[in-house]
């Protein structure tokens, strides 16, 4: 990838590095990247499952410009056998190029490569599948990990306190809706080298698992960065770069972009994490929480994939928030039969969160307590303990970002504002949230990563191997090294390096570019800086005069020199949060329009306020997206049924609130922490909260369309539960029934 | 098949007068126009907007054919214009991208509605962008960079809206 140019430090921080290329198009995504002339390839969709699968692909074979059409059998064993790693950056496990038994409805069968695009498209509808589902297996529990007490220890617990809540939310599957289609291109060059290029977010972690499924030293794999069109955790795994390399092959090497369609992208990609959430909480009458459990459950699809690390942190993010005296939480993940489940921004906090703060504000209502003031009495603070993972916290804001918050969006005032009991009515509701910076699970598993600076004819250039995939994580890293190099006022560049550059470096997710490659920046800058001042010294002993004060033009004598920069983190750098959203309702249409959010962070130390502005405005509103309108559709038996952006529906202009960032910094100066996924987490459950307060009704599951909405006003209206779903608010006195929904 | 031409940022390329292509396909299949980017093909996202004899369309919902004779600017010609420059100016100022796939779109319209010089109130703002998607910004920043391109023109008040 081309590397681009900051201007330096003497002009102002305003730009982006990625943003001219961006905006004058120049910017090569993977489809963009793909040496023209190339072939078209695409894949063929089981069109049912659990099915055996039969593939007729002679009448393809038969169509004009089609090059090649590729069933499971004719694929070489080795290739046929292969199956992806356990890694989730492996791609789901047990994946494989082509099904000739489908797991679920989607999974791809056949490929075809064809000359152009439009013969690609007739011969994949002439390829002929059967396929004849079998019954759909019974959900399975594949995975389970808890955190903190014991069950019975909870129970105890939980019997001894004075008021007991038992709730359950339920949040639907639905597309990522990254706005680049998925694109894979490969090509074999003539010394046997496979050239991948990829919308894969973590290309250091891809590189090496499809070297092994296709049967090459990782040496001779070249892995081109190219931009990624928006990824949010949707890209993190390998995919098709197998199967594209060996349909490249199978042309004579020739290049091959195998590219989705819009509703394939949608469809037949993994999905955001469909999850159920059920807690148990038991408190005194001030609020104080005793005792509580979280059970998050994941439907991980046919397969596992993230889903047990979003589980998995879903579980550890929602013990750590709230560490009552016995808090007990479980990350759990069933199999079924349909479209695997991805790792979508927020990995298992965003769903979790849902449920945890939810629930509190019904709790907070049926007490008689105001919703922040509860959040305030049980919520984690500097110098606790990380009860999932039992690390000491020395740093973590909530009460800060709660109190800051309810001033700037002017919580009181809104929340005792008397309603006119009209047909429009208004609504406030807060959420706390809290998020990691790493996926470091302390010093056992540390998450390392190493980068480079270099002086290198007249400019600096930051190597990284992480791809910029729109946080602005390149433009931050930029900022960082011109506070240790800016006063040689020289140019910075940064440049995505070959992933075999820095082969311990697992790429872009997780929130932790700031966290700890920004910590590698730093270093690597401070250590290059050294050698520059220390090649100064020797030069300007050797000269008359010196020139220490003159020292842009001393280093253009210095010629390249380059130093490695790299940061451990042993700990997750926990952030905390809170958002706090206003709603008005049309009790008439069951509509939501989300008014106003101000959201909250503590960023340990800001880096680059209007990226982080940025990252907040976007994950607010993906949050409302997720909140109220994003759905996934499918046929019976979880056939893709999508029309892409037709039916997913995300948010447009006209959807977006107006948000308010604030930023919560800490004193002591500690670091940068993530900024990446906080700002999408307790958005859901904030407007969920809101809508309760401005009608009364308590929805519980995502989303909360207009048809549910107004199902829940109207059962409220009759005094009757709507489906489960709902349920006027505040809730029945206590205590209530154990068991849930 | 009978020929024709279609002016492409200022070169006439050959087409078939019956070429039922989308534009959008043959813009970056066969011209390897690649800064037009294709979000969705179906005139959902509007990434692939290019304006046609000055007008911004999905080109991804527009037959070649239609594009016969006609002038197609992708963002490459509209950046040329002095109008176009002082878009992107302001898109960059104001940080208004993120992943980028969607923003040539962006700017592009931003641009026609420059030029038409007819004043919008925010709300009538939102609407002429909200057959863009982006899933990365939220809108803020990108609203924000509009409205200073525009300068007077999205000046106005929100009447109803």
């Amino acid at each position: 990838m081309r590397s681009v140019t900051w201007p330096g430090a003497l002009m102002a921080l305003a730009e982006r590095v990625d943003g001219r290329p961006k905006l004058e198009g120049r910017a090569l995504y993977a489809a963009d990247a793909v040496p023209r002339p190339h072939l078209f390839a695409g894949v063929v969709p089981a069109p049912a499952a659990p099915a055996a699968v039969t593939v007729d692909p002679v009448p393809a074979r038969r169509m004009p410009g089609v090059v090649v059409v590729l069933t499971p059998s004719d694929l070489a064993a080795r290739h046929r056998d292969a199956r992806w790693c356990a890694s989730p950056h492996g791609g789901p496990k047990e994946t494989c190029m082509l099904a000739a038994h489908a797991r679920y409805a989607g999974e791809p069968v056949a490929a075809v490569v064809a000359k152009s695009r439009a013969e690609l498209r007739a011969a994949l509808a002439a390829v002929g599948v059967r396929a004849t589902a079998g019954p759909q297996p019974a959900p399975s529990v594949l995975t389970e990990v808890a955190y903190g007490a014991e069950l019975d220890e909870f129970e105890t617990a939980l019997a001894a306190c004075e008021r007991i809540y038992a709730h359950r939310y339920e949040i639907g599957p639905s597309p990522f809706g990254f706005i680049e289609p998925v694109a894979i291109g490969a090509a074999w060059d003539g010394t046997g080298v496979c050239q991948i290029w990829s919308c894969a977010q973590s290309p250091a972690l891809a590189l090496p698992e499809v070297a092994r499924i296709i049967g090459v030293p990782a040496g001779q794999v070249r892995w081109h960065p190219t931009y990624v069109g928006g990824g949010f955790g949707g890209k993190d795994q390998i995919s098709y770069e197998p199967l594209a390399a060996v349909l490249s092959s199978a042309c004579g090497g020739r290049p091959v972009l195998l590219e989705l369609s819009r509703a394939e992208t949608t469809g037949c990609w993994p999905k955001r994490n469909p999850a159920t959430i059920d807690l148990r909480t038991g408190v005194d009458r001030t609020g104080r929480i005793l005792a509580r459990e979280v059970i998050l459950t994941i439907d991980a699809g046919a397969d596992h994939g993230h889903s047990p690390d979003v589980a998995d942190n879903g579980a550890a993010l929602s013990a750590a928030l709230y560490p009552a005296p016995v808090t007990r939480t479980v990350g759990r993940t069933v199999s079924s039969a349909v479209l695997p489940s991805g790792g979508f921004r927020g990995y298992g906090g965003t769903e979790a969160l849902y449920g945890v703060e939810a629930s509190l504000d019904e709790i907070a209502l049926d007490l008689g307590i105001d919703p922040v003031d509860i959040r305030l009495r049980n919520a984690l603070s500097a110098g606790g303990t990380d009860v999932a993972r039992q690390t000491a916290v020395p740093s973590f804001g909530i009460a800060e970002c709660l109190r800051r918050g309810a001033e700037t969006f002017g919580w009181s005032a809104a929340r005792s504002r008397p309603g006119d009991g009209g047909r429009l009515r208004r609504g406030v509701g807060v959420a706390a949230l809290i998020d990691t910076s790493s996926p470091a699970q302390g010093p056992g598993r540390p998450d390392h990563a190493t980068v480079a600076c270099r002086l290198d004819a007249g400019r600096f250039v930051i190597e990284v191997a992480a791809a910029e995939i729109g946080t602005g994580s390149h433009t931050v890293f930029a900022v960082l090294a011109d506070r240790v190099l800016g006063r040689y006022g020289l140019p910075i560049e940064v440049e995505q390096a070959d992933p075999r550059t820095f082969p311990g470096d697992s790429g872009t997710y997780g929130s932790r570019s700031c966290y700890v490659l920004g910590n590698a920046v730093t270093s690597a800058a401070t250590a290059l800086r050294q050698m520059i001042e220390a090649q100064l010294a020797l030069s300007s002993a050797g000269e008359a005069g010196g020139t220490a004060d003159r020292p842009v033009r001393n280093l253009d004598t210095l010629g390249l020199l380059r130093a490695e920069g790299t940061c451990s983190a042993s700990d997750a750098g926990l952030v905390a949060g809170a958002q706090f959203a206003e709603v008005l309702v049309d009790t008439w249409t069951g509509a939501v329009t989300v008014e106003r959010v101000c959201s909250v962070h503590d960023v340990g130390s800001l880096i680059d306020r209007e990226r982080a502005m940025g990252q907040v405005f976007g994950g607010v509103t993906q949050g409302i997206g997720l909140a109220l309108t994003e759905t996934l559709f499918t046929g019976p038996g979880g056939v893709p049924g999508s029309k892409g952006f037709l039916d997913h529906l995300v948010p447009t202009a006209l959807d977006a609130a107006s948000v308010t960032a604030v930023f919560v910094e800490d004193e002591a100066g500690g670091p940068a922490r993530g900024l990446g996924e906080a700002p999408v987490m307790a958005v859901a459950p904030a407007i969920a909260n809101a809508i309760a307060d401005a009608v009364g009704v308590r929805l519980r599951a995502l989303p909360m369309t207009s048809e549910r909405v107004l199902d829940a006003i109207e059962a409220m209206d009759t005094q009757q539960p709507a489906g489960g779903l709902a349920e006027p608010c505040p809730a029945p006195a206590s205590p209530r029934s154990l068991s849930p929904g | 098949m009978g020929e024709g031409w279609v002016d492409v940022d200022g070169i006439r390329r050959a087409v078939g007068v019956s070429d039922a292509k989308p534009l959008a396909r043959w813009l970056r299949d066969d011209l390897a126009a690649t800064q037009v980017k294709v979000g969705c093909g179906e005139g959902a996202c509007g990434a692939c907007t290019v304006l046609l004899d000055g007008v911004p369309v999905p080109s991804c919902l527009v037959p070649l054919a239609r594009a016969r004779g006609r002038q197609v600017s992708t963002i490459r010609a509209v950046l040329e214009s002095e109008r176009g420059g002082r878009v992107a100016e302001a898109f960059a100022a104001r940080s208004a991208l993120q992943c980028g796939f969607c923003t040539p779109g962006f700017v592009v319209t931003v641009t026609y509605l420059l030029g038409r010089g007819l004043p919008l109130t925010p709300g009538e703002l939102l609407a002429e962008l909200s057959g863009h998607l982006c899933r990365c910004t939220g809108y803020q920043q990108i609203l924000l960079a509009a409205a200073d391109a525009l300068g007077d023109l999205a000046g106005g008040p929100d009447g109803a809206g």
